[in-house]
Parts: structure tokens; sequence; C-alpha cells
């Protein structure tokens, strides 16, 4: 990781439309995708936990991966189409302070 | 409320309930990005090693168009159950959910996936004969959703110093909320009163055990307390199937009453 990295904040930041009572597919979709990232931080912290020298292909394995990357490859695609690679962080908020929980390397976007 | 009516709303509203579920994840699994995200490819892992099905039983169930099905099913028994009901078409439609959680593991709004179980299971009982059984087993666990709530936030000290509150609706979806949540912090009397009050709310449901007159009245205050939080968060599956389970209060708090 370079100690410039511009991090942007993933935004899954939807319309305000109180008219979605009855049918609210997008929101919840929204909220659907949010859940991949708390999943994978649970997830990497148990992997973390019961093996601490862990290969890619131990995380590559792991369905929240797959589902974050997924779920990257659409949100970065749609931000910045011509950028080749990229990184994450995931990063725990608490009321006055914040942990970051995993780094990834950085991965061609093509291959996601 | 009578028996025969709390079943009945309760049938209508469940039916009602599971159609739009469907239709959401139906409309949702027609556009590439979330097909992209929520593939068969990325999910057959952990489906392949969780489930006691072949593999070949496993893609028709849970690729793109085993969903489409599932939810084509699922709509038509929601219509057809909503003017005649039967177990078999409870049957169809706790089928039916169960299959659309496993697929989402557990990720399409988690905690009325699991109410909606609550509601089709006591149907499914009260359908079959035991129509009173059904009905109290629906109330049973919605008042104790409401406490557990309230239990579970009352060990947080932030529920009690106004700054939960606040830090809730910054998470929301909604850039509005979020503005609301950050302007609430700088009126730490009104998130606390906000806080308090809601885990009075949830507290108080105990005592309809003791007040089963007030019923009515504690169902409008959670009919307000369900569209704030869907105003705030935009959770409308969560309004609906809790409102499938009032009849089955109403009736099982005026067994108290008489």
């Amino acid at each position: 990781m370079s100690p410039d990295t511009d991090w942007r904040q993933l935004s899954f930041d939807q319309p305000h439309k109180t008219s979605r009572m009855v049918f609210n597919p997008f929101i919840n979709a929204a909220l659907a995708n949010a859940s991949i990232v708390e999943h994978f931080a649970r997830d990497i912290q148990e992997l973390e936990k019961d093996k601490p020298d862990f290969n890619p292909a131990d995380l590559e394995n792991l369905t929240s991966y797959k589902l974050l990357c997924s779920l990257l490859h659409i949100k970065l695609e749609r931000e910045s189409p011509n950028n080749g690679n990229f990184q994450f962080k995931i990063v725990a908020h608490g009321t006055d302070t914040s942990v970051d929980i995993y780094t990834s390397q950085t991965l061609p976007l093509a291959d996601l | 409320m009578t028996l025969d009516s709390s079943i009945i709303v309760t049938l209508r509203l469940l039916s009602f309930t599971l159609f739009i579920q469907a239709a959401e994840i139906l409309i949702l699994s027609r556009r590439d990005d979330f097909n992209h995200i929520w593939s068969f490819k990325n999910l057959n892992r952990d489906l392949l090693s969780g489930l006691p099905l072949k593999p070949k039983l496993v893609e028709m169930f849970f690729s793109t168009n085993g969903l489409h099905a599932i939810t084509l099913i699922q709509i038509a028994t929601a219509i057809s159950t909503a003017f005649t009901p039967h177990a078999l078409g409870i049957t169809v439609l706790l089928l039916t959910h169960l299959l659309i959680c496993i697929r989402f593991r557990g990720s399409f709004n988690g905690g009325s996936d699991m109410m909606t179980f609550v509601v089709l299971t006591g149907t499914l009982i009260a359908i079959t004969g035991a129509q009173k059984v059904g009905m109290i087993y629906i109330a049973t666990h919605a008042l104790y959703s409401y406490f557990k709530a309230g239990l579970a936030k009352a060990k947080h000290r932030e529920w009690w110093n106004g700054q939960a509150i606040p830090a809730f609706l910054s998470r929301s979806l909604f850039p509005d909320i979020q503005m609301m949540g950050a302007q609430l912090r700088n009126y730490s009397w009104l998130s606390k009163a906000a806080g308090w009050l809601t885990l009075f709310f949830e507290f108080s449901i105990l005592g309809l055990l003791l007040f089963p007159k007030l019923a009515m009245i504690y169902m409008a205050c959670a009919i307000v307390f369900h569209l704030s939080i869907y105003f705030c968060f935009g959770l409308n599956r969560f309004f609906w199937i809790w409102l499938c389970t009032w009849p089955s209060i109403l009736y099982s708090l005026s067994l108290l009453n008489s």
C-alpha cells in the first residue's frame, strides 16, 4: 500500500423517495449489497483468527470475498471505467474511533 | 378480534407481503448488475458444500433461471392463497421463501425474513386445525421480538446517552437522513429523548399482558414506529411483515381480556 493512496469511500447512497412503501426493490438491493461488506468483514476476521498465515487461495474461496469483488467491479466500472488497478480496505467506524480491518493487495479490475 | 377474522386478515396480509417480496426479487433478478453480484458462480461453493443435495439440483434451484421460477411460483401461490387459503399454498410459500433465503445467505433483510418464517409457520399451524395455537405462536414471537429488540439496545450505553440514534441515522442510505443524524448530534437532549422513547416503546410491550385493552393504542404506536423506520432506512419489508403479526397479537390479547 502506498502512503499516498487516494482512498474513497464506497457509497451505497440512494435517492430518498417515500412513495416506495410497497415496492422498494432497489433500496432492498442496496441494503443487501451493503451487507456483503459486513459479511466479508466478519469472514476475514474469522479467517485471521483460525488461520493467521492464510494464503490468497483461502481468501479467494470465501463467498463473501467473491461477492465483494463482483460488487466492487460494478461500482468501480461505473465510476472510473478506465482505471486498471485498484485496492480496497475495510474500516470499522465506532462512535469515537476507526479500525482498519483488512487492506487488500492491488488488484486488476479486469480480473473481477 | 375474533379467531376467524384474525386468521383471514393474517392470511391476506401474509399473501400480500410474500407477493411484494417475490416481485421485488423478480424485478432485481432481471438486472445485469444484480445478477453479476449475486450470480450462481459466486454462491455455488457455499451452496454445494452446505446443502445435502446433488449439484444438478443445487443448480436447478439456485441458478438465475431457478430464481425466476421460484419467484414466479411464489407470486402465483401468494395470489391464490389470498383468495382461497389452503395448507398446500402455505407450504409452497414456506418452501419458496426458504429457497430464496438460502440463496441470498440471509442478506436480504435478515430480520424480516425470520419474521416471515414465523408468520408462515403460525399460519400453517392455524390452517391445519390448531387455529388458536397458530395465532398464539405468531403473537408470542412478535411480542417477544419487540422486547428482545429493547433488551439488545439497553445493553449499549449509546442508547441511554443519546449517541445511538444519530449514529444509526448517519448509516442510512439516504443522504438527507444522514444529514439529519449529523444535525441531531447538536441536540443531545432530543437524541437522548428519542433513544429513551424507543427503549420505553419496546419494553412496554410486556405491559400489554397486564393491560390488554391498550392493544389498539400500542398497535397505532407500532405502526408509527415501523413507518418511521421505513422513512429513515427504506425497510418496507419490516413494515409489512410486522403488520402481518398484529391480527394474531390482537386476538391473543383479547383472550386475556375475556
